[in-house]
């Protein structure tokens, strides 16, 4: 079984992100890290590939250390290998539309699949869209949110998280599933595989050069423009925070708080 | 061109969904300001049920594709019977709701079109270039995103479930309904539905008035026993942290939070809860957020108007003696 996972390197939650600076080229590569819900579609495709045998090939697209930075990772973790599709530092940001149409071509030069895995979303720019969108491209069958995962006679049989429940489907392959953060627990890379991965050698691969794309039309041809990043509204909000040893003072001086502005918990009884 | 706003329901549970209902009220925002006509589009069988309250919504015109292949959602067939209806009807601006499903669907049908998507989004409005405008956060809130729709219509967009209310039913209002027929090849069909996996729900959360919460710092199930005590003494709910439903403490009808109930109660009591941004979601709109927590810089606090740091197994039953006496 041969599996390609995508995963995307992104800034660190913690850095100092700003309206000024939120793309990985904009930052340092100790603040670069791999989506953390992409690590459990690597950990899927590892132990999909422990049960039935293959390869697990991982797909990064960005800037060129921050896309080595989580293949490398990746392959710490237990990835047969991987590569990079390196954009320009200059280039802005891209909408998923055009990154599905980029991972496309790389995932075509990968060559042949049984199964695409992505992460649920990135948490960065919470977008859900990449793997519907390379699946319609691909013209493969995907299903998002997936909690768990089975071959059976040729076919994967998944469990897609809905409201209120799962909901479980068969579908044939190759086929593109996002992996659901319920779906596993992602394994710790042994040091030994930290060495290995130090030394792998990780193609990179050039949109113009190697993936046949211009890169200077990538902006202009995007059907969705991003106008501003801002910090995100204030809102007004006053917080009485009662630290006091005394349980029954501390209740005390809730109530008070509360009274004074009118409100009364005891207001709710039915 | 056909001067219209078009939103793609979900139903589910025999009801149109909360997250369908959000898009509309997005949806008439920017259908009004630029008189735009607001339509719905129905997929599958026995969905005409649905038409009177969508007029009630305030939409004007509801399309009909009533296809056995559609009583079930799977993305190939929907996103099929979606494009095909964009591509009849020419809409100016698509609008999915933010739900698993919606999220599933918009970026298939928006690929389908070759156009760019935009979803979670929180505003849409129009600039005086008379250009579509839509936010959207980033990086957990931390930042705020406004893009432009660059291209000629559709604009396709999937709103946040936290954009905005359901729209208020009004009587009286009426509209128009109009069938339309698709037609599925082989390859839209390859997806097949083994069951449904669906927790039983005894208790409905999402309406509560006051909510005392529970997280991990309940220490047990046994913990949350002065959770359910206080709750009922106040008239109110209980609900929960996604860490303690996982662990079997408490079933997943309390579950508060992206992958749980959805809640804008008067008063919100969060007792151990730490304040992931997954459980946040689904309490933001809470008027007062009340935290009993040891940990004094627990994320929660950042969204609590009153609070007291402490042990909620010391908290909890004095509230319980102060208003069991009233």
């Amino acid at each position: 079984m041969d599996i390609i996972v995508l995963i995307k390197p992104q800034v660190n939650q913690n850095a100092d992100l700003s309206p000024e600076e939120y793309l990985p080229s904009e930052f340092d590569k100790d603040d670069i890290v791999m989506n953390p819900n992409d690590k459990h579609a690597v950990e899927a495709g590892l132990q999909l590939k422990e049960k039935h045998g293959g390869t697990v090939k991982v797909l990064a697209l960005g800037p060129e250390d921050a896309a080595l930075k989580v293949v490398r990772e990746a392959i710490a973790m237990g990835a047969d290998e991987g590569a990079v599709i390196e954009t320009d530092e200059d280039l802005g940001w891209l909408d998923a539309f055009t990154k599905a149409r980029i991972l496309v071509k790389g995932i075509n030069k990968l060559g042949s699949h049984d199964l695409i895995l992505t992460g649920m979303h990135s948490t960065d720019f919470n977008d859900h869209q990449v793997p519907q969108m390379i699946a319609e491209l691909l013209s493969l069958p995907a299903e998002t949110y997936i909690s768990e995962l089975e071959v059976e006679d040729g076919k994967i049989k998944v469990h897609r998280y809905i409201e209120g429940g799962t909901v479980e489907l068969r579908i044939p392959m190759p086929a593109v599933l996002s992996i659901a953060s319920v779906a596993n627990e992602p394994r710790y890379t042994p040091i030994k595989r930290i060495m290995l991965a130090r030394k792998a050698k990780i193609p990179v691969w050039e949109l113009d050069d190697d993936l046949d794309w211009d890169e200077d039309e990538i902006e202009d041809e995007m059907t969705i423009r991003l106008v501003e990043v801002s910090e995100p509204p204030v809102e007004e909000r006053t917080l009485i925070k009662i630290e006091e040893d005394d349980p029954e003072k501390a209740v005390d001086m809730l109530l008070e708080s509360l009274k004074k502005d009118g409100i009364d918990l005891g207001a709710y009884k039915k | 061109m056909s001067n219209e706003v078009m939103v793609v329901m979900e139903i589910k549970d025999d009801a149109i969904t909360t997250t369908s209902k959000i898009a509309i009220t997005v949806a008439s925002q920017v259908a009004k300001a630029k008189d735009l006509k607001l339509t719905a589009l129905l997929l599958g069988e026995n969905t005409d049920q649905y038409t009177g309250e969508l007029f009630q919504l305030g939409v004007q015109h509801v399309y009909l594709v009533k296809h056995a292949e559609l009583n079930h959602y799977r993305t190939l067939p929907h996103a099929k019977a979606v494009a095909d209806v964009i591509t009849q009807k020419d809409p100016t601006i698509v609008i999915f709701g933010g739900s698993s499903t919606g999220n599933d669907l918009a970026p298939r049908v928006a690929a389908k079109l070759q156009r760019g998507l935009v979803t979670q989004v929180l505003e849409a409005s129009w600039n005086d270039d008379s250009k579509l405008i839509v936010k959207k956060a980033w990086y957990q809130d931390k930042l705020m995103a406004t893009f432009e729709y660059a291209s000629d219509p559709p604009y396709i967009m999937a709103t946040s479930p936290l954009a905005a209310s359901a729209p208020e039913p009004q009587e009286g209002l009426e509209g128009t309904t109009e069938e339309i027929q698709v037609s599925f090849s082989e390859n839209d069909l390859v997806e097949e539905i083994v069951g449904f996996h669906l927790h039983k729900k005894e208790v409905d959360i999402s309406n509560a008035k006051l909510i005392v919460s529970a997280g991990r710092g309940a220490g047990s199930p046994d913990g949350l026993k002065k959770v359910f005590e206080l709750a009922e003494i106040l008239g109110g709910e209980v609900g929960a942290s996604r860490a303690i439903v996982d662990a079997g403490w408490i079933s997943y009808d309390h579950e508060v939070g992206q992958t749980g109930a959805t809640v804008a109660p008067d008063i919100y009591m969060a007792c151990g809860i730490s304040g992931a941004i997954q459980h946040i979601a689904g309490m933001k709109k809470s008027k007062k957020v009340i935290v009993i927590n040891t940990d004094p810089e627990a994320p929660f606090w950042d969204y609590a108007h009153y609070g007291i740091v402490g042990d909620m197994h010391k908290i909890i039953p004095i509230l319980i003696d102060r208003f069991k006496k009233k």
